[in-house]
């Protein structure tokens, strides 16, 4: 193994600069993400701790039918316009429901609706004119609503288990994916893919004749290691640098909510872009010219 | 002037590859005249997200420099692409070598073929800039000049600060070991 990445560092050493320049792009576009991963994440734990206040225990959370929003600079949810008089009282004369509590410091308020059958009371608001629901990534209020309820329940129908605080944030950090910055730094980060990809693709076919020679002598699965380890070190320069990079414009920009945590959490959703890469810039090309027969690689001339 | 010419004339035997070549500065183009054109959306929308202690003139600085930052990687993929062409071209820069043209002329070939990719990458830029505008509020003429002028110029120039260490490595062999490169 040792002499493998040996081997690796003298091809790449062959080919300094574009090793250099792939490196610095590769970085640069990991960086982009991380930034904006961590913005992501650093607005997300902000707006948790205010979901879960309002909540509270409640089984159902009565909101106005414009909505909610969390405010960061507070750390708390403002309503976004007055709930109707007499709700209240209405919704504490519904059968099933044991109690209802406004919650105060959130604007024109909201409410915390405590109910043993929490899906009964649901069926009961909604004929009373409220948009009941209990995905709040979907709902959104008609025109001449009275009001938004949550159920607040443990969503079981995806592929895993949400509480309603993970789905709310969700919704809150989709404001940040669907914002210029989030679309500025996927695309940046395709461009780096592709920059990497298309180096790597490069660097292959500039060694057609070299690995015609190694399959003519028989090493043909070295070559794939070889061209495997060589990438991968390539590519593992890229991100390293790149999480350095964004971390460091992450601490410079934002230094207020800097947290390694944040940045920790942006760098493992990045780190899953390593094997795909390997696998579709090394693996699959190199493998690709191997299954030529070596004259052929011999005799072309690129 | 004449190694202008040579480089136009290099370009325009393989346009198709020179349209790919530049498709990277494009990409990276595109997105930086959207965040320029669009300002009026992005302050929107970094008031919209400014958090606790940070304001939203902030957001807005962070959206700006990470459109820098996929321009830069744009250049530098057309560093990585320059490299490819000049070892392509070891045996003719071996042949001009030969032939006495200086190294300076040579090295104004390679460079000005960087440059070119910047400049047609980031005017493709700007109409898939303007053409994703169709999609939101259209930007109005002078603010789009204005983001277009900008995009071109910072596009052309990255590309040629890119173009510098490949168009180096051009003059730096010897005209009999050039000549020899197979390939």
């Amino acid at each position: 193994m040792p002499k493998l990445v040996k081997l690796a560092l003298a091809n790449w050493r062959r080919q300094r600069l574009r090793a250099f320049l792939t490196a610095g792009s590769l970085s640069l576009s990991v960086g982009a993400v991380v930034f904006v991963y961590a913005l992501s994440v650093a607005f997300q734990s902000a707006g948790s701790a205010a979901v879960s206040d309002a909540i509270g225990k409640a089984d159902i959370w009565v909101v106005p039918a414009k909505g909610v929003t969390v405010d960061r600079d507070k750390g708390q949810i403002e309503a976004d316009g007055p709930l109707p008089r007499g709700l209240q009282a209405q919704i504490e004369a519904l059968p099933a429901v044991t109690a209802v509590t406004p919650v105060s410091g959130s604007g024109a308020g909201t409410l915390q609706v405590t109910s043993s059958d929490p899906r009964a009371t649901g069926t009961e608001l909604a004929d009373q004119g409220l948009t009941v629901s209990s995905d709040p990534s979907r709902v959104k209020a008609k025109a001449g609503d009275v009001a938004l309820a949550y159920l607040v329940t443990v969503n079981t129908d995806r592929f895993g288990v949400y509480t309603f605080t993970q789905q709310f944030e969700a919704v809150q950090v989709n404001e940040v994916a669907a914002s210029v910055l989030g679309v500025v730094g996927r695309v940046t980060l395709a461009l780096g893919f592709f920059s990497v990809l298309s180096s790597l693709l490069i660097s292959i076919d500039e060694r057609r004749r070299e690995f015609g020679i190694l399959a003519a002598v028989g090493i043909t699965d070295d070559v794939l290691y070889l061209f495997l380890v060589e990438s991968a070190l390539l590519i593992g320069v890229g991100l390293l640098g790149g999480i350095l990079f964004g971390g460091l414009m992450f601490g410079l920009l934002m230094p207020g909510i800097f947290a390694v945590g944040t940045v920790l959490q942006a760098v493992a959703l990045v780190s899953v872009y390593f094997p795909i890469m390997l696998i579709a810039g090394a693996l699959i090309p190199a493998w690709r010219l191997l299954q030529r027969s070596p004259l052929e690689l011999l005799r072309s001339s690129p | 002037m004449r190694s202008l010419r040579y480089s136009l004339r290099m370009v325009s035997r393989a346009r198709g590859q020179a349209v790919l070549r530049s498709f990277a500065a494009a990409v990276a183009a595109a997105l930086t005249f959207f965040v320029l054109a669009q300002s009026g959306t992005v302050r929107a929308q970094a008031d919209a997200l400014s958090v606790g202690g940070i304001d939203a003139s902030l957001v807005e600085r962070a959206t700006l420099s990470l459109a820098l930052v996929a321009i830069a990687v744009g250049a530098l993929q057309v560093g990585v692409l320059m490299t490819r062409v000049v070892l392509q071209r070891m045996h003719e820069i071996g042949v001009l070598k030969a032939s006495g043209i200086a190294d300076r002329d040579i090295f104004l070939v390679f460079a000005f073929e960087a440059v070119l990719y910047g400049l047609v990458g980031g005017v493709l830029g700007c109409l898939i800039g303007l053409l994703i505008s169709v999609f939101g509020p259209m930007p109005a003429a002078d603010e789009a000049l204005r983001a277009a002028l900008i995009t071109v110029g910072v596009s052309t120039a990255v590309a040629a600060v890119a173009g510098i260490a490949p168009a180096r490595k051009a003059i730096r062999a010897p005209a009999v070991e050039a000549l020899s490169h197979s390939w």
